[in-house]
């Protein structure tokens, strides 16, 4: 199996309040590959946020780096200068946030913020620009395009303003995309449109990806591989096939449950192929791999 | 199984304020309700769904059609007339929190319609609110609390209380888990069950969760801008449902299962403005089998082979096709995930080992650090 280098590596990265000390992520580590999307799952208040964040450079005061490292492209991205996290972020790394009209500037049109992406990062003639952003608009599916571009948030549905926020992220073609619960706000017939043609987008243009949801539905059905966080800690990661058919870690197990009930409102119970017959023994800190690239948090955190 | 309820062409229309517009909530919606049966309402937002339970209770006047209640036609019923009635007719919010008079205690919320409604003694009445509490699964330990000092599923459970307080025959129950985590969710629906088990009341559950309404429902509705599409029993509907968007809204729930060979209905498109309502099929705009007399003719209601009034659909080409051609061709584009996977052997998620310090030992990867 031919392996590509991970364009991100983040290694034991640890953030915690900066008030009272308190870790939030608690030693991570993962890596993203070039046209990978990768699932990272767990309930709210887990961390997934919180990672995006650190990322991108983006903390709220009251959380802070601690340690660890995230290197992009080979590149140590955490305390980088603020100038040059500017050029990355949005031209090589860019989140898709949740919220679709609540994260767009009401007073402007879609087509000006738009524009504000372009005219940020890319060195267009305006002709240029402006056929850009119709081509961005038609590349998430926005019918008339030229029109749309005209309107105001308030003007638009869910689904479509959903579209837009798609849009703004993809504009640079960045390398790494991070989509922090991109349709959660939406009705399921349409979110499962703007997912499919967000999935399509970034599978063309061989983006890695983040899906950062609850939804375990949406990672099976769209990621490769999947990372369970619970309370801060990295408690399962493997590729999807091999986590579906055997969630190990207590965190990870609640999770498909809770999507099985969300189906049919019965809960499976316990998986009978659940941890009794993995080798992980208590003593052992760390993680065993228990099939093949499939890791489980194991030992006194377990 | 007695008619409690019967809903006859409803139609409600609100007035756009600054404008001659009028926007279509309810667009001739019928169906009746017998006791002790549970019919769900599903749609998404902007179907109308939470519109036609206020009408049926007349919490609003619709713009026309007809609600009978208990043989009684509500329209026509005088202000007290219908005040009496009411004792037999209930609702319960998503969010009862905010429904709640917050500087009220528990004890005087559930107390409240028994003064109202019932000639009860106070000593009669704080006896009675006591087996109401006891009833819903509260501790009497939070009948002098505020609203806000409970967790968001026991309000829902003193809603509950409140609601069953006068005996009603109907309770109106509109998004009353979709606040609620998964595990508090199952509890409430799991207490509705015992309830209507024991007191025999007909619910009307209006969700837009798929699963909760297919636990909970005798029958299901499903609506899409302002008109049911189809409705059914329950079990039969979500096994094979008939009209195009059951079809795309049921199987649009992502299953969490990467091998699922389940395949799916996609739709075109969002819901269309119920402020200009196209004259045909409200689904014409989006719908794959969509021809030509859908877009012009408001489609006709088609029983389900075999089904006489208690399973139909609202559906053009279905009345014109035999059932199992209809079947064919409801029958699906894709399975989502073959679909869409590009070759995933290229990108082996082969690098997570090292960065845990634990190379594999099968030594099949070749990493470089």
């Amino acid at each position: 199996m031919p392996t590509s280098e991970p364009i991100l590596e983040i290694r034991d990265l640890w953030v915690s309040r900066t008030d009272s000390g308190e870790a939030v992520l608690k030693g991570v580590s993962l890596a993203v590959c070039p046209g990978e999307m990768l699932g990272i799952v767990g309930e709210s208040g887990t961390g997934k946020t919180v990672l995006a964040l650190a990322l991108l450079g983006v903390l709220p005061e009251t959380l802070q780096i601690t340690s660890g490292s995230a290197h992009f492209r080979g590149d140590e991205l955490l305390h980088k200068p603020e100038a040059a996290l500017r050029r990355l972020r949005g031209m090589e790394i860019s989140m898709i946030l949740t919220g679709g009209r609540d994260a767009l500037n009401p007073m402007e049109t879609v087509g000006t913020q738009i524009r504000h992406v372009i005219r940020s990062h890319l060195d267009l003639e305006k002709a240029a620009q402006e056929r850009l952003v119709i081509d961005v608009l038609d590349s998430v599916g926005i019918p008339d395009a030229e029109e749309r571009a005209k309107a105001y948030p308030h003007e638009l549905s869910g689904g479509m303003a959903q579209r837009i926020l798609i849009a703004q992220a993809m504009i640079c073609e960045p390398q790494l995309l991070i989509a922090d619960e991109p349709t959660s706000d939406l009705d399921v017939t349409v979110a499962a449109q703007v997912l499919d043609r967000m999935k399509a987008l970034i599978d063309q243009r061989g983006s890695a990806s983040m899906l950062l949801t609850r939804d375990l539905g949406i990672v099976a059905e769209n990621c490769d591989t999947v990372a369970v966080l619970g309370d801060g800690e990295l408690v399962e990661f493997g590729p999807v096939e091999s986590f579906f058919a055997r969630p190990t870690h207590p965190a990870s197990q609640a999770l498909v449950n809770d999507a099985l009930i969300a189906l049919t409102h019965e809960a499976i119970g316990a998986p009978s192929n659940a941890s009794q017959d993995t080798t992980v023994s208590a003593e052992e800190e760390g993680y065993s791999e228990i099939a093949p690239e499939h890791y489980v948090k194991s030992g006194k955190n377990g | 199984m007695a008619e409690l309820l019967r809903v006859a062409d409803l139609v409600k229309q609100f007035d756009l304020p600054g404008t001659k517009k009028r926007l279509t909530a309810v667009n001739g919606v019928s169906f009746t309700l017998g006791e002790g049966e549970t019919l769900g309402v599903v749609g998404e937002s902007g179907s109308g769904k939470t519109t036609l339970g206020r009408c049926v209770l007349r919490l609003l006047d619709a713009t026309a059609g007809a609600v009978e209640f208990m043989g009684m036609d509500l329209a026509t019923l005088s202000r007290s007339d219908l005040r009496h009635l009411r004792a037999n007719m209930q609702i319960v919010y998503q969010n009862p929190g905010e429904a709640f008079d917050p500087t009220m205690t528990i004890r005087g919320i559930i107390e409240d319609p028994l003064k109202f409604h019932t000639n009860m003694s106070p000593r009669e009445r704080r006896a009675e609110v006591h087996q109401l509490t006891e009833r819903v699964g509260l501790d009497d330990d939070l009948l002098d609390k505020r609203p806000r000092e409970l967790t968001a599923g026991a309000r829902q459970r003193v809603a509950i209380a409140r609601a069953i307080a006068t005996k009603p025959k109907l309770i109106v129950l509109d998004e009353p888990t979709s606040a609620l985590d998964l595990s508090v969710r199952r509890r409430i629906i799991d207490l509705l069950i015992e309830l209507q088990r024991d007191l025999g009341v007909s619910y009307m559950f209006i969700s837009h969760d798929l699963s909760t309404i297919r636990k909970i429902s005798t029958r299901v509705a499903i609506m899409y801008l302002g008109e049911i599409m189809e409705l059914g029993p329950t079990q039969d509907l979500y096994d094979t449902p008939r009209h195009p968007y059951s079809r795309a809204l049921l199987l649009s729930v992502s299953r969490p299962d990467p091998t699922s060979q389940a395949r799916r209905f996609p739709l075109a498109g969002e819901i269309p403005s119920p402020i200009d309502l196209p004259p045909g099929c409200p689904l014409s705009s989006r719908c794959p089998l969509v021809e030509e007399i859908c877009e012009e003719q408001r489609p006709p209601t088609v029983d389900v082979d075999g089904h006489n009034g208690d399973w139909w659909a609202m559906c053009h080409p279905m009345g014109a096709a035999a059932p199992l051609e209809w079947l064919g061709r409801l029958d699906a584009t894709e399975t989502r995930r073959e679909a869409r996977r590009r070759d995933s052997t290229a990108i082996g998620p082969a690098h997570f080992g090292r960065l845990i310090g634990r190379e594999t030992q099968r030594g099949a990867h070749e990493h470089h650090d």
